[in-house]
């Protein structure tokens, strides 16, 4: 390898040599619109505070506050914030819920969900399939860091919540896209 | 830490590769002609990153530190398999749907939003594996 090329590599590694901005990868990263915005035109607009029930999870109180969980937990101990991440996780698992219903019963999306175009698919195979990828991925991360920093527990919870705040937004967008589209 | 070395000295290199690949990606978008050139750079694109996922998940499954991870029944290469394909499923299901949204499936439009879903999807897989990597090295085995 040249020089310049070893140069090149030791600079990347100096930084972070896993960043790779979307600039550097190609085009506008694919992002998710605010979680306001869309409630505001499609999810119902009182789903945060609604007692929300679903065959899914179990049933969270509807005044669950995850900051002020978190700030008793901290006192505690991690395995106590994982808790309050793992019900703030399910209060999420429940919106995303909501949010699928609302597409599964949108006559707008039932070309896709029964076919008819070659853009087709099963709903409920989508959202098990993140399920899956979920709790195989937050396994294995929290796998990578097993003994070293955190327990297990709380690297899995905060995991599970983050990408499952992320796939809140992404299935947002999903509606966001529906109303955007001209008529 | 000799597998941390090798792993940041593998990383470093795929990064390098990466950026030179990406720029490819640049002079695609930029030559096509119309939308279906603009949705076949894409679907290179996501073929691409796919590549790469594969490798990072390789050198991973390699690693003896992940033997114990998932399934100990089965290899450990095929554990990163299935966890592979089982993301590829899902991801083609939402970039489905996301064309889907854009003119119920009609239209040029609607195949291009699916592959650059596809093409960000799949980068943000890559940054998952990477925040794994990441991890591991930090942890210092």
């Amino acid at each position: 390898m040249k020089l310049e090329k070893l140069l090149f590599c030791g600079l990347l590694a100096w930084g972070n040599p896993f960043a790779v901005s979307a600039q550097q990868l190609g085009g506008a990263d694919f992002q998710p619109v605010s979680n306001s915005a869309v409630r505001s035109s499609f999810v119902r607009s009182d789903v945060s505070t609604a007692p929300v029930t679903s065959a899914k999870s179990p049933k969270i109180k509807e005044d669950f506050d995850f900051e002020k969980c978190r700030k008793r937990a901290s006192v505690v101990g991690e395995d106590e914030i994982a808790k309050c991440m793992s019900q703030e996780t399910s209060r999420l698992d429940q919106l995303i819920d909501i949010v699928y219903d609302n597409i599964l019963n949108d006559p707008e999306f039932s070309g896709w969900n029964n076919g008819g175009t070659k853009f087709r698919g099963k709903l409920d195979d989508l959202h098990n399939t993140w399920v899956t990828y979920r709790e195989d991925y937050c396994s294995l991360y929290a796998y990578s860091l097993d003994g070293y920093l955190g327990s297990n527990l709380y690297n899995t919870e905060r995991c599970r919540l983050d990408l499952t705040r992320k796939h809140y937004d992404y299935m947002n967008v999903l509606i966001q896209n529906k109303h955007s589209t001209p008529d | 830490m000799k597998n941390a070395l090798l792993f940041s000295l593998v990383s470093v290199i795929c990064l390098y590769s990466l950026n030179s690949k990406a720029a490819e990606y640049d002079v695609c978008l930029s030559s096509a002609r119309n939308d279906y050139d603009i949705a076949a750079c894409n679907v290179d694109e996501a073929t691409r990153l796919l590549r790469t996922a594969n490798s990072k998940l390789a050198t991973l499954a390699a690693n003896p530190y992940f033997k114990n991870w998932d399934n100990p029944k089965q290899s450990t290469s095929q554990n990163f398999k299935d966890f592979l394909d089982k993301w590829v499923l899902f991801r083609d299901q939402y970039c489905s749907l996301i064309g889907y949204t854009y003119s119920q499936g009609q239209g040029s439009i609607s195949r291009i939003s699916e592959t650059k879903c596809s093409v960000d999807m799949t980068k943000r897989l890559v940054s998952d594996i990477d925040q794994v990597v990441s991890s591991y090295n930090e942890n210092g085995y």
